[in-house]
């Protein structure tokens, strides 16, 4: 089939994915189980799933072993394979009213209906190196758990259950409005079924803002508050737990399909101006700002236990919802597009593929220019390879 | 249409595929008759069989169809075979016209999207079910003459069971391009089994009956 | 809790589910019919990375049945290492044939290089596309390069052409040059090199653009006229190898790699490797040629 020696690519990637087994496997190590990575390595599972924009905790933990933890490389094999399954069902809007709650915060507030409950967080522990772990056996782990128990009063194990919502504080007052905005678009757009098209409705980039990836979304977040934006939002309600998913099936019954924990944030903002919330570092305080005509809510929500990402979320959703060009985090095309996590990893990592074609077209392209400027011996017109860089004179 | 019998029944990954080959070579070279390989499929009546394949070939339950009133078993059909939801001529993404020679579903055709300058591809897929397609004249038929994008100079087509209001209803829809329908014509041929032509917005059609 | 502990060792024909198939086969014939305006699709995650050729993948997978014979370039090669992890991507998902030779294919799907050989009604061919967006150089928002293609405004690329052609003393100013379809949508005809620009207009056969990560797909019918945009006393040029020789067939007239040796020296070599292939085995396949205008 001719001289080519197409044979060398495919034995270089033959050998590039057994070099990728050896490296795992060179120090002889015992591997990693499944169970293992999905209830010790829960965080980054929960992350995980979230960017890879499926809720499977089991797969998860396969898809991070497999790649030896890069978070990256999990969501992509997560969305890889959930672009094979059929959207055979929509569910119902989810309850978060129904949510058996592992932990509850607001800043707003010192003190909400139902308590705040701190629940599992590293939030409050010192991020001190601890060497005990590596020594931690079944043995010790059974002795923590049996002593936990012991701490436990089993009766008020049943009083937990689900908890009204702050925000409820600020419907009663009149302090926000469940209505709509004027011209508010309101579809439910499913952005993994079509492409999106700009202005989006906020159910879409509600959507996207859930899948983005953790640290980008992150770094939007974060420049609203210091110098690139205008607001600087209070947890008004920060919930992690259990809520249950029902579907509709096609004979139009509703059906409990079970629970999934998720991440919901709810951020207090002023409606449109930006102002009018005090700054979380204040919190604790009932906020008596009255000058807020109105909060709104900037909304985050996500698969598992990962805080940063449904705050940000929900600072990231305010943000978008009063346009403006000058802020990155105010324009719905640059966060929308540049978060998103398999589009941006991929194509920055294209970068390492081969250019030569279009490389070589570039430099042909500067060769004339320099044969040009040559012929024409004029000064002034100052191109080669930097001239973008150069063109200080 | 029953006389015409498949060996296999129909396979919606395979025949799917193939048939979707068909339909983009049709629709890239239009003028060109494409014969969509028969498959064991009940069909009703009122759909000849070629509107049927392309319907579990491009239909799904993200897509939106209408049917002339009174094709109840035809819409049916649709529905439970590809799950693809009803909706009025003026909303949907494919519209059936069951019979070129009917009137009313001509005055049909004339409601349907042509989309928004912005996305033109929002314009609707109109399928129209005629009595024969052939690159030689027919008795009682029209001729086709047509140029465009697809067509290397002219191409000239025969369709029979097609009124010239049609082809009328057709060029105003598309007269401002890119705004537009799209349109597969289909008929089941004794000899070639179920055939489509396509006339994408971008076909200008010249007819005159002979 | 949900929990699925079952996992998947097997996938659709394909690999996409045909629901996803049947709506990116809708938008392709779409774009079918508006020859150069870029359809927006779902473009599902692939296992493949974007920007790595998905858009195209995409493509090539809703194409494909047993029955087809599939050839994969990259840079104009076969044995180019993505080419050959997306050729055996599809190979294993479809089951279908597989070829070097480009007269032998019915799919081609390619990065950056139209092939030296004249297509035939019965090939299509795939291009991978980075940035489907011609205009998004001189204007960076969606929303607003969709109302210049709608309203046909495509003052600010001509201004740009004519600032660039200032700056370079030409028009071209590299890969990826910006053609106007069919007398209505100026579109991106991937970053393939000048060279190959003009074989896109009134070809035999079907040309489909799949950018992925930016969710279009547009696409250059048979037979339809395709312009470089040029003014009418600065004229589009291809590149030219003027007094050069391919070093392993002695052959010119087809678009040459520069390869730098040990030395720095500089040769050249053709770069569509199927295209070597055959010259150097003769006789010389079909090919189309443009001839600079003076």
């Amino acid at each position: 089939m001719g001289y080519v020696a197409v044979k060398g690519g495919q034995d270089a990637i033959e050998c590039a994915n057994k070099l990728v087994d050896y490296f795992r496997w060179k120090g002889r190590t015992k591997p990693i189980e499944l169970d293992q990575a999905r209830t010790q390595m829960r965080l980054a599972v929960d992350r995980a799933m979230g960017e890879g924009s499926l809720y499977a905790p089991a797969h998860a933990a396969l898809a991070l072993i497999q790649v030896e933890g890069d978070s990256f490389e999990a969501a992509f094999h997560l969305r890889a394979y959930r672009a094979t399954l059929e959207r055979r069902y929509y569910a119902e809007v989810l309850n978060t009213r129904e949510m058996f709650v592992h932990r509850r915060i607001s800043s707003t507030f010192r003190e909400i209906p139902g308590g705040q409950i701190l629940g599992p967080t590293r939030d409050y522990s010192f991020r001190l190196l601890n060497p005990a772990l590596v020594n931690a056996t079944l043995g010790s782990i059974e002795k923590f758990i049996g002593n936990l128990r012991d701490e436990i009063d089993s009766a008020k194990i049943h009083e937990m259950t689900s908890y009204k919502k702050v925000i409820d504080i600020f419907l009663k007052e009149g302090l926000m409005s469940r209505q709509a905005r004027p011209g508010e678009d309101r579809r439910v757009f499913d952005v993994t079924k079509e492409a999106i098209k700009f202005p989006v409705p906020r159910s879409a980039a509600l959507q996207m803002l859930a899948r983005a990836e953790t640290g980008a979304l992150m770094c939007m977040a974060y420049s609203t508050m210091r110098g690139f934006g205008m607001s600087h939002q209070t947890v008004g309600e920060l919930r992690v737990g259990d809520v249950p998913v029902r579907i509709v099936d096609r004979r139009g019954r509703t059906r409990y399909v079970g629970k999934i924990k998720v991440s919901e944030a709810e951020m207090v903002g002023g409606g449109g101006s930006g102002r009018g919330a005090r700054p979380a570092a204040e919190g604790g305080r009932q906020s008596r700002n009255s000058a807020a005509p109105r909060f709104s809510i900037g909304y985050g929500l996500c698969f598992g236990q990962n805080e940063t990402k449904a705050i940000c979320m929900g600072m990231v959703e305010s943000a978008l919802r009063t346009p403006n060009p000058d802020n990155p985090a105010n324009n719905q095309e640059f966060v929308l597009y540049h978060t998103e996590v398999i589009e941006a990893y991929g194509f920055t990592n294209h970068l390492k593929l081969p250019h030569y074609v279009t490389f070589q077209a570039g430099m042909e392209s500067y060769r004339r220019a320099m044969r040009a400027a040559e012929e024409a011996k004029t000064e002034e017109v100052a191109v080669s390879a930097g001239a973008e860089e150069d063109d200080n004179d | 249409m029953s006389t015409l019998v498949a060996a296999k029944p129909y396979n919606q990954v395979f025949d799917g595929q193939e048939h979707y080959r068909t339909l983009l070579q049709a629709t890239a070279r239009p003028g060109m008759i494409g014969q969509l390989d028969d498959a064991l499929l009940d069909v009703p009546r009122e759909l000849n069989r070629a509107t049927a394949l392309i319907a579990m070939a491009l239909f799904s339950a993200d897509t939106s169809f209408h049917i002339a009133p009174g094709k109840a078993e035809a819409a049916e059909f649709i529905q439970q075979q590809t799950a693809a939801t009803r909706s009025g001529p003026e909303q949907v993404d494919f519209l059936i016209v069951p019979d070129a020679m009917q009137a009313d579903a001509l005055r049909e055709l004339d409601q349907a999207r042509v989309g928004s300058l912005a996305f033109p591809d929002m314009g609707a897929t109109v399928i129209v079910q005629v009595a024969a397609l052939s690159p030689a004249p027919m008795a009682d038929c029209l001729r086709l003459s047509l140029t465009g994008p697809g067509i290397e100079s002219e191409t000239v087509v025969f369709v029979s069971g097609a009124p010239e209001l049609l082809f009328e209803t057709l060029r105003s829809k598309n007269i401002e391009f890119p705004l537009g329908v799209d349109v597969f014509l289909t008929c089941d041929s004794l000899s070639a089994g179920p055939c489509a032509m396509a006339l994408p917005r971008t076909t200008r059609v010249k007819w005159a009956r002979v | 809790m949900i929990e699925n502990l079952k996992f998947q060792d097997s996938f659709n024909y394909a690999y996409i589910d045909e629901f996803t198939k049947k709506e990116i086969r809708r938008k392709t014939l779409k774009a079918v019919c508006i020859p150069g305006y870029q359809v927006p699709y779902s473009s599902p995650e692939m296992p493949i990375s974007r920007g790595w050729g998905t858009g195209g993948l995409h493509l090539t997978l809703s194409l494909v049945g047993p029955d087809d014979v599939l050839k994969v370039i990259d840079q104009g090669s076969d044995a180019s290492v993505n080419a050959c992890n997306l050729r055996l991507f599809v190979k294993e998902m479809a089951q279908c044939a597989l070829t070097f030779d480009t007269a032998a294919a019915t799919i081609i799907q390619s990065r950056h290089r139209v092939p030296e050989e004249i297509l035939t009604e019965n090939q299509i061919l795939v291009l991978q596309v980075p940035q489907p967006e011609i205009l998004r150089g001189v204007e960076r928002h969606e929303a607003k390069t969709r109302m210049m293609h709608a309203e046909a405004d495509y003052a600010k690329i001509w201004v740009t052409l004519y600032e660039a052609y200032v700056r370079n003393g030409h028009l071209r100013s590299g890969a990826g040059h910006p053609i106007m379809v069919n007398g209505r949508y100026v579109a991106t005809p991937s970053p393939i090199p000048g060279w190959d620009v003009p074989n896109l207009s009134m070809a035999r056969c079907l040309y489909l653009f799949g950018a992925g990560r930016e969710k279009r797909i547009h696409c250059i019918p048979p037979f339809t006229p395709v312009k470089p945009l040029e003014f009418e006393d600065i004229r589009f040029k291809v590149e030219e190898f003027v007094g050069i020789k391919c070093q392993m067939s002695g052959q010119d007239k087809a678009f040459m790699d520069q390869i730098y040796a040990e030395d720095f020296s500089r040769y050249f070599v053709i770069n569509d490797s199927n295209f070597l292939d055959k010259v150097r085995q003769g006789p010389r396949p079909p090919q189309k040629l443009f001839t600079n205008p003076e």
